[in-house]
Order: structure tokens, then sequence, then C-alpha cells
């Protein structure tokens, strides 16, 4: 301090080197400024926090030190004191900006006193500068922007919750997951995601929050608005005040209901294929004639019902009776195809040998095209056939043979709907056997499909009388003859039928 | 607003005669071929789905488990015509409300169908 109040008061004797080193030595920014606005103390605090030496402020105007708009306004606030006794800031604080030397300028708490030296009135300013408290919060505010960025786009349900369950946090994946908007889960109780008969669960889980554990990925169920079972892995942390005590819960889950499915869906094909595998070949055929009967006593049972239901109206109208008699005779279509697939079932297990004679084998192929062709809607197909047309005759069961042709057929008719494709069909001499190819340009099969193809009804559903590729083969194997699945391009196939013996 | 059960099942006699018998009790229906034709169709005033599940293409438990994934809440009734308990477990775990083997009786499909266009209305 060049120079000081106590300068031009005497009467404060030797008090006045005191004050003179609380002022010097205070950390904080102290001014005093006569009534006119002139500095006349200023302090070391206050070289530090605006850059100017003593003596290039003492004796100037304080508004030196503030930036506009105050610079301008500053001499208008103490005329208007003056004139009004209008107090704005005096006796309270509040934060301002400040101005350094360089002209760069900070964010400061001012507190300003007024006082009195004998008819001397001044008032003195006490600065905190504020520029790290402001950097903190602004670097805080960002964090925590960015966490609640990350919490709002996570793919896992974020949620937190009071230690009564009361639920505070309510992110979109929240939302997505179990159905319940963030206006409508935002202060229930978390209990509306639980089901009933886990509450003792939750309960415990809540005790480890409360004494301060945390569960990692435990593999849990959750309720859907909608009432349905959500399959989650849920992390459980306590949340925890400034003073380090628990008030509540942040949990993490993660929707693992599809990959529950994935392997559940694994497991149950190998049952499946492990299951078949124990299976005799009867047994697969049962099995695969059961679910073929299935769909027309379906349809039958369906369109019985309806009639009877029609008929069952009072006063009956014609449309009604009209209605009933068509479902009946959709109902008798329908019992029909479920005679052929018990008649077909029937030749394949009895195997006759009366039925069979001497058969020009390219014949049995083209009437197996035809039937295979019929009512084939949108048919993109090109089928071409290279049949040898010198083939000496073969022993064999016409309408047994046919069928096997027309399986394969409609197979490759399946595989290749929708898109344009092609069914190339030869037949040829291969020594004292027949060979002939089917091969189309569907999809084909994995290796390990084609690896399983007749040991297992790995099949799709087939249309109509197809009733799979293990009667196929049974029925080739009765002939003497072998059938076996190519490599692609597309799903192939080679039959060897043996020639008739002289 | 006239809500109506949809129908999915590649066979066209089972396909026909559930739409056939849903019709007969005056209940509005929709039938398709194909899980594709399904989602390619509006079924906005939908109110519950009848579901095979041995379908060519997407089968009725992969439509299934897409339906729910997209926030599809109306009852899905599938019937099956080859049952066992792993499949069934897998069948419910996707979010089916019930499971009838076929064939099954009338009764029991037009009573949960007509609950379920109830619960919609």
């Amino acid at each position: 301090m060049t120079r000081d109040v106590a300068d031009n008061t005497p009467a404060m004797g030797e008090q006045d080197g005191l004050f003179a080193a609380l002022i010097a030595t205070a950390v904080d920014g102290i001014i005093v400024i006569d009534r006119q606005g002139l500095i006349q103390i200023y302090n070391h605090a206050c070289e530090r926090l605006f850059g100017y030496p003593p003596e290039e402020v003492l004796g100037r105007n304080v508004k030196m030190l503030m930036p506009e708009p105050y610079h301008s306004e500053h001499d208008g606030y103490l005329s208007h004191y003056k004139q009004t006794g209008e107090k704005r800031i005096i006796g309270v604080g509040r934060e301002v900006v400040g101005r350094r030397k360089d002209r760069s300028t900070f964010p400061m708490y001012l507190s300003v006193g007024e006082g009195s030296l004998g008819d001397r009135h001044f008032f003195v300013g006490i600065i905190r500068d504020l520029t790290e408290i402001k950097q903190e919060a602004v670097r805080r505010e960002g964090v925590n922007r960015l966490l609640a960025q990350i919490v709002q786009t996570s793919d896992d349900a974020i949620v937190s919750t009071t230690l009564d369950g009361e639920i505070t946090s309510w992110n979109a994946s929240a939302e997505r997951i179990f159905g319940h908007g963030a206006e409508e889960a935002l202060g229930a109780n978390v209990a509306i995601l639980f089901l009933p008969d886990r509450l003792a669960d939750e309960e415990r889980l809540m005790q480890q929050v409360r004494a301060g554990r945390e569960v990692s990925n435990l593999e849990t169920v959750r309720l859907h608005k909608s009432g349905r079972e959500v399959l989650v892995s849920l992390s459980v942390a306590p949340i925890r005040d400034g003073a380090g005590n628990v008030i509540g819960a942040s949990k993490i889950a993660r929707d693992i209901t599809e990959k529950k499915l994935a392997e559940v869906r694994t497991l149950t094909l190998q049952d499946e294929l492990a299951h078949v595998g124990r299976l005799s070949a009867m047994g697969q055929m049962s099995a695969a004639i059961a679910h073929e009967l299935n769909q027309p006593l379906t349809a039958v049972t369906n369109y019985v019902r309806a009639a009877q239901r029609l008929l069952a109206n009072r006063p009956l109208e014609q449309r009604q009776i009209d209605n009933a008699s068509q479902a009946m005779a959709r109902a008798a279509e329908q019992t029909i195809r479920a005679g052929t697939i018990i008649r077909y079932l029937r030749d394949f297990v009895e195997k006759r040998e009366s039925e069979r004679a001497a058969e020009d084998i390219n014949e049995v192929i083209q009437e197996a095209l035809a039937l295979g062709l019929l009512g084939l809607r949108h048919n993109n197909v090109t089928v071409t056939t290279n049949l040898d047309a010198d083939l000496p005759p073969l022993l064999l069961d016409r309408v047994q043979m046919q069928q096997v042709f027309l399986n394969l057929i409609r197979n490759a008719m399946e595989a290749m709907a929708g898109s344009a494709g092609e069914l190339s069909i030869s037949s040829a001499r291969d020594g004292d056997h027949v060979e002939i190819v089917l091969r189309d340009t569907g999809p084909g099969f994995s290796p390990e499909v084609r690896g399983r193809l007749f040991q297992a009804f790995v099949t799709t559903k087939e249309n109509g009388m197809g009733i799979g590729l293990k009667i196929c083969q049974s029925t080739v194997e009765s002939h003497g003859g072998v059938i076996q699945a190519l490599e692609g391009p597309g799903a192939a196939f080679r039959i060897r039928l043996p020639l008739a013996q002289p | 607003m006239s809500w109506f059960a949809g129908i999915v099942d590649d066979d066209d006699a089972v396909r026909d005669s559930l739409r056939f018998l849903l019709e007969s009790n005056d209940i509005p229906a929709q039938a398709f071929d194909s899980a594709a034709s399904f989602l390619a169709a509006d079924t906005s005033d939908m109110g519950c789905l009848v579901l095979d599940l041995h379908m060519p293409g997407m089968t009725g438990l992969e439509l299934l488990i897409l339906l729910r994934s997209r926030g599809m809440e109306r009852p899905v009734i599938v019937v099956s015509g080859r049952r066992d308990p792993a499949q069934d477990s897998l069948v419910r775990a996707a979010g089916a409300t019930h499971i009838l083997s076929k064939p099954f009786e009338d009764e029991r499909l037009l009573g949960l169908v007509r609950e379920a266009l109830a619960q919609a209305a």
C-alpha cells in the first residue's frame, strides 16, 4: 500500500499498522474508494487479480477495473446512491465481472460495505476470484451432459431408484425394453417391473445395495408393461450422497431375451436331432405321416364346425346354406387328401412286389414332371430334360417311383419359388444301372444338412403328398437302387437303379 | 372400429378353413400364406393373430420374435401340428399367448379369438 486511509486519520493510532497488515495479507482482493469512485486502497491480492501495480491505480476511478457495461454505468450508480440513498449492491454481495490490465475479464464475487471516518465516506469492496470455481462448474456441466448423453443413447436400460424403490431416472432404452414411458415410470415404484413371485429375490438384491455392495450380470426376469416377460442381465450399484451414505440404487438392465431364445433354439434343434436319431425309420415315417395328416384333419374340423354353426342360424338364409354346403365340399376334399396320405403310407410300408412291371423310366419321369408342375402359379422355372431314349425297361412300381420323382421335383420348385430358376433332369445308362440326376438352381444344402438329409425329417412342410426324402430313399432301396445328394451348386440328387435281370 | 383376426398358415386348406370358421362366427378375418405376405400387409387393425409354426421361409417362431421385438403386443395364438415341451417353452418365451394342437376344438379357438378382439376394442 502506498497510501492508506490511516494517513488522514491520526485517531486510529497504533492500530493502523495492524489494519495495514490485515489488508496486505488478505487472500481476497480489497479495494477502498471514496464517494467519487477514486481508489484509495488497493491490496496485494488485487495486484494479482487485476495485473495493475498500485501506482497505476491509486487515485484513479475504480471503473477502470470494470468491463462494459459496468464501466460506463458505475459513475451513475454512485451518484444515484448519493442522491437517493437507494442501495443496489451495498451491504450484499453479487457476482460481477472484473477487467484486468490486459483487458481480459474474469468472474468475481464482490461484496461492498460502506464506512466513514469523520466526515469522509468511503466504500470497501472485497473481491473473490470465481475463475476456477466457474471453470470447475463448466467442466462438471460438460461431464454431466456427456454422462446424460451416454445414459440416454445406451442400448441398456439405465434406471435409478431411491432405497424405497421410487424411480428417479429412466432412459430411452428403459422405455423400449419395459414399455413404460418416462412420464409413467418416474415417481412410480420399481416393483412395476417385478414378477409377483420374485419379490423376495428383489428384496435380497436391495439388501446388498443398502450394505454398499454391487451386483453384476445377474440373469433374471422382468415384466414388460404388456405383461410379457423380459429376460435381462442386471447390474446394480449403490448411489451415495456427498457424505458416502447409500441413498439409492442405479440399475443397468440388458435385454437378453433374443440371445436366450437363440440358445434355447440351438438346444431344441440338437434335442430334436438326437430324438430323431433314436427313432427307428418307421418311427420317423409315422411322425412325418402324423404331421401330414394333422393338416387335412384340422381343415376338416374347421370346415365342419363352420358348417354346423352356419346351419344353426334361425331364420336360416339361403346364403348361409350355400356357405355351409361349400364348407362341406371342402371338408370332403380334405378327407380325400388324408386318405391319399394314408394310402401312400400303406404302399410304402407294404412294398407290394405285385405291382412291379417293366416300365420305361423316362415315361415315369415325364409323368412326375407333369404332375409336379401342375398348379404352380408363379412359375419362373425353366425345366430342361436330357433323357436317353435308348434305355431298356426297368422293373419297378410305377406309382411309387413316380412319387419319388414328384417329391424331388416339388422340393426343387419350392426351393426356387419366387425367383427365376432352372431344373434339369437327365437319364443315362451306366453299365448294368440307369443313372438319373436332378439338379436345381435353388439355394441347395450346406454340407452339414446334406449329410443328414436322409436321416431326419428336417423338412419344412411339403405341399400335398410329399412325405419326405426318407420315403424316397426307402422306395429307391426297395428297388435295389441308391439315392445320393450331390454337391452344389443348387440341390442335386443322383438315383441309380439296376436294369431288370434278363 | 372393427378389429380383425389375422391368420398366417402356408397350408391352403388349413388357412382357408380357419378363415371360414372365424367368418361363420361373425369374426372378421384376414388370411396370409406366409410371414412375408403378412409383413407386407397393413395390420394396424389386427386384434389378434392365429399363427402356424412350420412354414417354409420365415417360420412362425421367427415371425413371432420379430413382431414382439417390434413392439407388437396383440395376443398371438400359435397352432402347431407337432408339439413338444422344448418347442412349447420356446414359443412361450417368444411371446405366444396360447398354443393349440392341430386339430383343435373350434370353441377353444373361437373363445380365445373373441376374448382377444374384445380386449383390443
